[in-house]
């Protein structure tokens, strides 16, 4: 027994280091499911007001780019208004409640340079922010609320490894999952796009729809190139994100009224 | 062993508040970062065992990942850093030994000697937390990249560091 103490008095330094990278390596991999997002994480309220503290120095030299940002999302939500005001269908029923509500929110911290990004965001469960929900920005989709704390919350970015989300060829309706590379921070990948699909370099990629978290038809990106080896099954399409994350300063957290209803019914159908 | 007490609560706040604040902001070209807070173990008390600069590290790394939401990547990279770095200091220590002054002798062995303390240390160090923040070997030659200019940029900051700030005798 005294032999085994001392042996492991001798060698403390090596076993507290393997201990130490055991711990580390469960939480990396632990952290990375999306089910599992209950570490603690930049929505923590001390975390997050130190984040804040420096990014409104920051956003005080962006001003003009704000400014900037925020009136072509006028302009743009206009020729939309105009477009949709001369066919709104006659017999839209105006009782029945919106199904996408808009939450507006701060961004408190943002990384784009990293293999898995997030951004903080200074609204949380007290403004019923609930993981799981739609992140958008002014220009296109941003991501999804990972988790939340009382009045912060973490977005996992579009560009992060981990991330998937159901897009489609907004002309043809061809639909595929979009997930981020890693290579450059404008730049995503739309995969499983069939071969059999029709798709030209300037398509305009929207979300689905499919999976009640985006409202369909919130802008994604261009399709900037487009490949197809004889093998593939699928295409190979680079998109140019619509949003330029790195000027991200203001999103949107949507909030779907039917999303709950939509995963009860889907799971009462995929029982067997 | 009172001055290091005091020494390593501040010096922890201060490395941590200007990562979190200033450093990580600055991302040159998207691939090089400056990860001067490896600092914070290079430049601990040299007296320190390595059983407590692990358990430094392990928390120093973890705090710094609550702000990134990378649990347990810089961690991992912190906790190897303060593991290898008595080992490496004992390896290069100069002739007749370290001066018994502890915290101020980084600089007392000149610049060439800061350099070969540093730059293996803060290679590996960088390596790992690249590594294992992208997942594994999949994305070679980016994370390659991230490594080698991010590299470069943390050792000129932290030499600039030490040039400046450094308490000569």
């Amino acid at each position: 027994m005294r032999k085994l103490f001392n042996f492991l008095f001798k060698n403390r330094a090596i076993l507290l280091f393997a201990v130490l990278e055991l711990i580390c390596g469960i939480m990396v991999v632990n952290s990375r499911q999306y089910q599992q997002a209950q570490y603690f994480n930049s929505s923590a309220e001390v975390a997050a007001k130190i984040l804040t503290a420096s990014q409104n120095t920051e956003n005080y030299f962006r001003l003009r780019d704000a400014n900037l940002q925020l009136a072509k999302e006028n302009a743009r939500l206009r020729t939309l208004i105009e477009k949709l005001g001369k066919n709104i269908p006659a017999n839209t029923d105006s009782t029945a409640p919106n199904p996408f509500e808009f939450i507006s929110a701060k961004v408190v911290n943002n990384t784009t340079a990293l293999f898995r990004n997030f951004i903080t965001i200074d609204k949380g469960s007290r403004d019923g922010v609930k993981p799981g929900m739609a992140v958008t920005g002014p220009n296109g989709i941003v991501g999804k609320v990972k988790a939340v704390s009382d009045s912060y919350a973490v977005v996992i970015s579009l560009l992060n490894f981990d991330e998937h989300v159901s897009a489609a060829i907004s002309r043809t309706g061809n639909f595929g999952t979009i997930r981020w590379d890693g290579v450059s921070p404008d730049r995503i990948k739309l995969l499983y796009l069939p071969r059999h699909s029709s798709i030209w370099s300037g398509d305009t990629v929207v979300t689905s729809g499919f999976n009640a978290i985006f409202p369909p038809d919130l802008p994604v990106g261009i399709v900037r190139e487009v490949q197809l080896k004889d093998n593939d099954l699928f295409y190979d399409v680079s998109v140019e994100l619509s949003q330029d994350f790195s000027r991200l300063q203001f999103v949107d957290v949507i909030f779907s009224r039917d999303a709950s209803q939509i995963d009860s019914l889907r799971k009462i159908v995929e029982k067997p | 062993m009172t001055r290091s007490l005091v020494f390593i609560p501040v010096s922890f706040i201060v490395f941590l508040l200007l990562q979190v604040m200033l450093l990580q902001r600055i991302v040159l070209f998207d691939t090089a970062f400056c990860l001067a807070y490896a600092g914070f173990i290079l430049f601990a008390p040299m007296e320190i065992s390595t059983v407590v600069l692990m358990l430094m590290g392990f928390g120093f790394g973890l705090s710094l990942d609550l702000f990134q939401n990378s649990a347990g990547v810089h961690a991992s990279a912190t906790v190897l850093l303060a593991f290898v770095r008595n080992y490496w200091l004992e390896f290069i220590s100069p002739l007749g030994g370290y001066d018994a002054a502890g915290a101020d002798s980084y600089d007392a062995h000149g610049l060439v000697w800061l350099l070969t303390y540093v730059a293996p240390l803060l290679l590996i160090h960088h390596f790992i937390l690249f590594y294992v923040e992208a997942g594994g070997f999949h994305m070679f030659w980016t994370t390659f990249g991230k490594v080698f200019f991010s590299f470069l940029f943390t050792l000129t900051v932290l030499l600039l560091y030490r040039l400046f700030t450094g308490s000569r005798r």
